[in-house]
């Protein structure tokens, strides 16, 4: 070591004992002093170091941003800083995770051995800590903001299950056989069975009757007790309906307040015995709701297959509507039988109170 | 003591301080990603107690500082003050950070700090270079506060004549402004116009 560099160490020796990175650096950028600090930063020994040219180990501070703002220093220029958020170091220093630490250095113009120049010395404080709690603020903050993201995506797609389920519900509604509100099966069931057991009883030529009942005045049940009261009715209507019936006869809640009834393997005056005693049960019934008691009669209309031929399950339908229309006009809580011959309604009997 | 410096001292030192100013601008070129395009500083003289209404509307605000104290033929601060709104695009600016992040005072402290170094080295390091004279300096220190405390505080109560540099730059579209304020001891100031005859 010559003789300059040990007048050096004497010199700064005591820079040893800051816990900060200093060196010194000489006008042609040879390194004549590294502290112990510095030592522990690069792993880089003051004895290697101290001699060479700085950019021999850190060839960046060759670059014009460094070399033009220490030229000054050599000349006993004003201070010159490099912040940790512009440049990061200056003397790269390895933290365990391959981290390097963030480094705050001010260079400083300092009387050299020599009167032509200046050395520059360089401090060098670690702000890794500051520049973590920064960082660690803002990766909290993104956090904070995917979290958010996350929590709308989740709405987002609750709301798309949601939307989904009733789709579902609706189409299971469609595919349902029974009435919501009493459990009688559906008015697109009573069709499919009409149809199939109309098949059936022509293929085997049996009987089949078709009863269609409608309550009178509901609408006045609706528009004085409310609602919840009609509704309450037409259960009990149906539960009236079912106790008369047989296991085999299929028993619909056909409209509003209109029932229908298919009673396969029954002739006209079995089916009649049976609508009677249907309309029957219902005029005698108490219909009560919170308090009210009420009296509901309805209107029947009957139609048979073998009786009034129908061509068609349709038309055996027509025929107890037309029937059902018949009693309503002739005074209502009645039963009518349809006056069809060979599926057709005689001229004379249209429109008359028959 | 109040001075009226001639036309060739006020020209005298337009032209250090274009120089300085000029020389910042290279070193902010140099360092930086960003073109930084430095606008002809304007200059001006007065007492402190004269400070213009302009400055006054700023003294309440806080402002952020770099200081540099200078001591030789004639001593005094070199202040680059940032008006707020300036600071914040100024460092979102040369950082990529949002303005309106709330950690920005975070990295607020190390850029204007630097940025502010470069400027006022380029001004106060051309002075010191043309005149020829040995400069003592102080750390660069940051400091926040009030506009009258800031340039108050090292000499409280004395008449103090400062020397105002407006600079204006744009980076990236933004317009930011800085204004360095040179103030000087007592007595000085004189001394600084007796050195710029010499010229």
């Amino acid at each position: 070591m010559s003789r300059e560099f040990e007048k050096a160490t004497e010199r700064f020796v005591l820079l040893d004992h800051a816990p900060i990175g200093q060196l010194v650096l000489r006008q042609d950028y040879v390194v004549l002093f590294w502290n112990k600090c510095l030592e522990a930063w690069t792993g880089i020994d003051r004895s290697r170091i101290v001699g060479t040219d700085i950019r021999e180990f850190f060839p960046h501070l060759g670059a014009a941003k460094y070399v033009d703002r220490i030229a000054g220093i050599f000349a006993g220029g004003p201070p010159t800083i490099f912040s940790s958020q512009l440049h990061r170091y200056v003397i790269p220093a390895l933290l365990p995770g391959a981290k390097h630490r963030s480094q705050y250095t001010v260079v400083t113009s300092i009387p050299s051995e020599c009167k032509e120049a200046c050395y520059a010395l360089f401090a060098i404080q670690d702000v890794t800590s500051l520049t973590e709690a920064i960082e660690n603020h803002r990766a909290a903050l993104k956090r904070a903001m995917e979290e958010m993201e996350e929590r709308k995506r989740a709405q987002a797609e609750l709301e798309t299950f949601s939307e989904e389920l009733k789709r579902l519900n609706r189409a299971l509604e469609e595919r349902s056989i029974r009435d919501g509100l009493t459990g009688l099966y559906n008015h697109r069931h009573f069709y499919e069975v009409l149809n199939r057991d109309f098949q059936l009883a022509l293929r085997n030529d049996t009987d089949l009757a078709c009863i269609l009942l409608d309550l009178d005045h509901f609408k006045e049940v609706n528009d004085t007790h409310g609602h919840p009261c009609g509704d309450a009715v037409l259960r009990e209507v149906a539960a009236v309906i079912r106790r008369k019936v047989r296991k085999t006869d299929v028993v619909a809640r056909y409209g509003g307040e209109e029932f229908a009834l298919l009673l396969p393997n029954t002739d006209l005056s079995g089916a009649r015995r049976m609508a009677e005693n249907i309309r029957l049960g219902l005029q005698q019934h108490q219909f009560r709701h919170q308090g009210t008691v009420l009296q509901i009669t309805a209107s029947v209309g009957l139609a048979s297959r073998r009786v009034h031929q129908p061509a068609t399950p349709q038309d055996l339908l027509t025929l107890a509507d037309t029937a059902l229309y018949d009693a309503k006009s002739s005074g209502r809580n009645r039963l009518r039988i349809s006056c069809a011959v060979n599926g057709e309604i005689p001229f004379a009997q249209r429109g008359t109170t028959g | 003591m109040k001075q009226v410096p001639s036309e060739y001292q006020l020209d005298a030192l337009r032209e250090i301080v274009n120089t300085g100013v000029g020389k910042a601008a290279a070193s902010l070129n140099e360092m930086l990603e960003a073109h930084i395009e430095l606008q002809v500083p304007s200059v001006t003289l007065f007492q402190l107690e004269e400070l213009s209404a302009e400055l006054r509307d700023n003294a309440e605000a806080e402002i952020a500082c770099v200081q540099l104290d200078f001591h030789g033929s004639f001593a005094g601060t070199a202040a680059l003050v940032f008006p707020p709104a300036s600071a914040v695009q100024l460092v979102a600016t040369l950082t990529g950070e949002d303005p309106e992040a709330p950690y920005l005072d975070g990295v607020m402290a190390g850029t204007l700090n630097e940025v502010g170094n470069i400027l006022i080295n380029g001004v106060v390091g051309t002075i010191g270079n043309i005149l020829d004279r040995p400069f003592e300096f102080s750390v660069p220190n940051y400091v926040e506060g009030k506009l009258d405390e800031l340039l108050q505080q090292k000499n409280p109560g004395g008449e103090l004549t400062v020397l105002l540099i407006r600079t204006r730059f744009r980076v990236q579209d933004r317009q930011i402004e800085g204004n360095i304020f040179l103030v000087f001891e007592l007595g000085s100031f004189g001394d600084f116009f007796r050195t710029l005859n010499g010229l």
